[in-house]
């Protein structure tokens, strides 16, 4: 029964690796990087709308980047957690990138406005990664 | 509508979104509402978005692999 098991399996599958399988059987849903990234969302949502106070959104950029950085280190050695391992270096990336700019000098209220949306956007499309896995 | 025009049709506005976008940065950057370093940034950040999107869809994936094995563990269970 486990031989027709794992050759049915391997049919629907497809052309997935055994990586893929191992991993889509292994991986579970993770209550702290849920928490991690609406966090994350949620002080980018507040933050874009005060781009107009200059130290305020300087804070807010590095609290969001210790977060980013937070959730990256976190995922970084959790087993079967790939797709918000990898996720969470993109968004770290684009983090440390506003925060790097703050502490260089001036940002433009504009373009401090996209960043945080695209934090958030981020964060949204990272919950959507986390919040589908099984529980 | 089959699923390779569908995708093409995907495709093609995810194309259009991206020019858009593109051009509208170039617009702020010309205008001087961004510097050009910031301009540069956020078109990283573009390739950054493809990227975490890119990992949705591996998930996707990966959650239709979990339910078809559970599915024939429930089965191979029951038999």
């Amino acid at each position: 029964m486990k031989k027709l098991t794992l050759i049915a399996f391997l049919l629907i599958s497809g052309c997935a690796s055994i990586n893929d399988g191992i991993e889509a059987f292994l991986m579970k849903y993770d209550n702290n990087q849920y928490k991690l990234i609406t966090e994350i969302r949620a002080m980018s949502t507040v933050a874009k709308n005060n781009c107009s106070d200059v130290m305020q959104s300087k804070n807010s950029s590095i609290d969001i980047s210790l977060k980013t950085l937070t959730l990256m280190n976190y995922a970084e050695h959790k087993p079967h957690n790939t797709t918000i391992q990898k996720s969470s270096i993109e968004l770290n990336d684009m983090a440390q990138d506003l925060s790097d700019k703050y502490k260089a000098g001036a940002v433009s209220p504009v373009f401090c406005k996209i960043k945080f949306q695209n934090i958030e956007q981020a964060a949204n499309t990272m919950q959507q990664i986390e919040g589908s896995k099984p529980k | 509508m089959n699923d390779i025009q569908q995708i093409q049709q995907a495709l093609a506005e995810t194309g259009h979104q991206a020019a858009d976008q593109i051009n509208q940065y170039t617009t702020m950057c010309l205008n001087g509402q961004i510097s050009k370093d910031e301009y540069i940034s956020l078109i990283q950040d573009m390739q950054r978005q493809v990227n975490i999107n890119a990992q949705l869809m591996d998930q996707n994936k990966l959650n239709t692999i979990n339910t078809a094995i559970n599915a024939l563990i429930n089965i191979a269970s029951a038999v």
